[in-house]
């Protein structure tokens, strides 16, 4: 289950509302996707009370240690009516802002309790052209954090706080069992609370948590004086229509005695219905939290800012760790790479050296080769370069003066003739000649020596190099 | 301590710029010592392709060396000098043709393994038919010998005689324990 959870919690947003029951504590979760909500999972676990006070709070329960499986993403709980001072009021005017500005002021009015030891909270239930009927809560900030701290214990964050009994009243509005038009009275004894709410339209004009036990039948007087002293107060502030029924909500059947007692006395019909009949509770505060923008919120301000802030610092611990996890991936990589070259490296020296020796004979005898085969090769040998250049002399006064022969080089000449044309004429033969590859530093003189006119020549004759050879 | 979203997000873009800058300075700083390396790599290899091509070439290579070996004089590696031996021989040859060699003298020897190239620079006097001879006669020795340089002055005016230097490259091997060489 837990890793079904987190599976889901990476990609959809989870709601868990938690409440007390009479055995313990019960939750429900939904899943919120893109598509919508859907119900995920419910469940309950019984707690340990002392001395077996089973309408004791949320503050003062020992919560079981496996509650953080359960309770998995954004947390409601829900209040008793009994820790908070409740009110329906109406003000003079539908502005969100103006109300917001009001409710404080009126709450400090009535309010046993300066207002800086209360959380307040409201929930505009109708409005008209120029007033609004507002729903106020005020709760101890002690009891506030007192539910804070228990569920912190067990490493739950609390991220929205809501009232029981509006949880009930949303199934029963869910359920159609509410007066849609006209007033009526209820009772919702669950266990935990037991509240009268007096409803016009569907909307809680009074609601009203009462210290009585069913089991006695003196109740009666009691919820009888309760519902005339409440109608009274509300013919006084309003035009309010008389209720004909009394719905009693309850876990345990209600005796008929009781009922027929009631019935007699505050000349009401009582009609009776089971609270089993409805979903859970925590059903129902979830559905609070799901749909209605507008809607009783006890949560401090400050354990809002906390939690904003812790999620922000995890966002950016993610951010951060994020780009941490990305660089060491580049650095990994990047040494990684540089490690293979190295690797490479290595092996190819390895390589090298192990070819070395054969390659070094290899190297030697090819050396060999090379100098035998230049022994061998006569095609441009000093004797067949003099007879070729012999050879190209043109017949005539010309002669060498100077021969220098260099092996795979060239040759050098220097001569006389007895005119210009028969050098140009020696120079031409010589540059058609296959023997040498290219003709420079071709000179020709003219000098006179004790009245004898010659042409002086100097040539350079290039032989192909060993690589053109090849 | 409460840190803002905008310090943060400061936070975060300097952690970002610092390892951008760490990874820039990391990259630029490796970039030549991996280039090298690679170059490296490219050198070897293409020597190990070249020795590779060497090595399957050697028994053609060897074959043929053989065929050449075969017509070389042989001296035995413990021999001082085979310089005078050479010389001697070139002098006998030159002699018979009637190119005068003058003065002789050795060049320092160049090993290749058994085979060793030694050249003679001999100053020489003589007719055209007599270095025609002499340099056909060498040429038909085959491998032992090669001439690397020649150089022809007229020796005195229309006298008909050549002067100059010619510069003889003898072959030969060298091997232990090896017997009298054949002429």
């Amino acid at each position: 289950m837990k890793d079904l959870l987190s599976k889901i919690q990476k990609r959809d947003k989870l709601i868990t509302a938690a409440c007390r029951t009479a055995e313990g504590l019960e939750w429900s979760t939904h899943t919120i996707t893109d598509e919508g909500d859907e119900p995920l999972q419910k469940g309950n676990l019984p707690v340990v009370l002392p001395d077996e006070i089973f309408e004791e709070g949320l503050a003062s329960i020992q919560l079981p240690e496996e509650l953080t499986e359960h309770l998995s993403g954004e947390v409601t709980v829900a209040l008793r009516t009994s820790e908070l001072l409740i009110r329906t009021m109406e003000f003079p005017s539908p502005d969100p802002a103006e109300i917001a500005d009001m409710v404080g002021f009126q709450i400090d009015k009535i309010s046993p309790y300066p207002l800086d030891q209360l959380a307040v909270a409201h929930e505009i239930l109708s409005t008209s052209e120029d007033a609004a009927l507002v729903l106020m809560a005020a709760a101890k900030r002690d009891s506030i954090d007192a539910i804070g701290d228990t569920f912190e214990k067990q490493g739950v964050q609390i991220h929205s706080i809501d009232v029981r009994v509006l949880g009930w009243l949303q199934l029963m509005g869910d359920q159609e069992k509410l007066t849609a038009t006209g007033s009526e009275i209820l009772f919702i004894v669950d266990g935990i609370d037991f509240v009268l709410a007096v409803m016009l339209n569907g909307s809680p004009l009074v609601i009203r948590s009462l210290h009585a036990q069913l089991d006695d039948m003196t109740v009666v007087d009691e919820l009888t004086e309760e519902i005339g002293y409440t109608l009274t107060t509300l013919d006084a502030e309003r035009d309010f229509p008389t209720p004909s029924t009394i719905n009693f909500w309850s876990n345990g059947d209600l005796p008929a005695a009781l009922r027929s007692k009631l019935s007699k006395k505050c000349g009401l019909k009582v009609v009776y219905h089971e609270l089993s009949a409805l979903p859970d509770l925590s059903e129902g505060i979830l559905r609070r939290t799901l749909s209605a923008e507008n809607r009783i919120e006890l949560i401090p301000r400050e354990w809002v800012e906390y939690q904003s802030r812790k999620k922000m610092n995890r966002k950016f611990s993610i951010i951060a760790g994020a780009i941490v996890s990305v660089w060491l991936l580049f650095l990994l990589i990047f040494l990684s790479v540089h490690k293979v070259r190295d690797i490479k490296l290595n092996m190819t020296k390895a390589d090298a050296v192990e070819i070395t020796p054969a390659a070094k004979v290899a190297q030697n005898n090819q050396d060999k080769l090379r100098a035998l085969t230049s022994f061998t090769d006569r095609s441009d040998s000093a004797l067949e370069c003099l007879r070729e250049i012999t050879n190209m002399l043109p017949a005539g006064d010309i002669e060498f003066v100077s021969y220098n022969y260099k092996k795979g080089k060239g040759i050098t000449l220097r001569g006389t003739a007895n005119s210009d044309d028969m050098v140009y004429d020696f120079f031409k033969s010589l540059s058609s000649s296959a023997f040498f590859e290219r003709l420079k530093d071709q000179s020709v003189n003219t000098k006179t020596t004790k009245g004898v006119r010659r042409t002086v020549y100097s040539v350079t004759l290039e032989l192909p190099t060993e690589e053109e050879g090849k | 301590m409460k840190i803002s979203q905008r310090e943060m997000i400061l936070g975060v873009g300097t952690l970002a710029a610092v390892l951008i800058g760490l990874s820039i300075y990391m990259v630029d700083s490796k970039s030549d010592a991996y280039q090298a390396k690679q170059t490296e790599i490219e050198n070897l290899q293409a020597q190990i392709r070249l020795d590779e091509r060497r090595i399957r070439m050697q028994e053609e290579w060897i074959a043929e060396l053989n065929e050449l070996q075969k017509d070389l004089r042989v001296f035995d590696s413990k021999q001082q000098s085979v310089a005078p031996e050479l010389m001697k021989t070139i002098k006998g040859i030159s002699s018979k043709h009637g190119f005068d060699i003058t003065r002789s003298q050795p060049h320092p020897e160049k090993p290749t393994g058994d085979l060793v190239e030694l050249g003679i620079n001999c100053t020489w006097v003589g007719k055209l038919p007599a270095i025609v001879g002499f340099l056909t006669e060498l040429q038909q020795q085959g491998v032992r010998y090669d001439v690397t340089s020649l150089n022809i002055t007229p020796a005195g005016k229309n006298t008909g005689s050549l002067k100059g230097n010619i510069v003889i490259n003898c072959a030969y091997t060298k091997k232990p324990n090896a017997s009298k060489p054949k002429q």
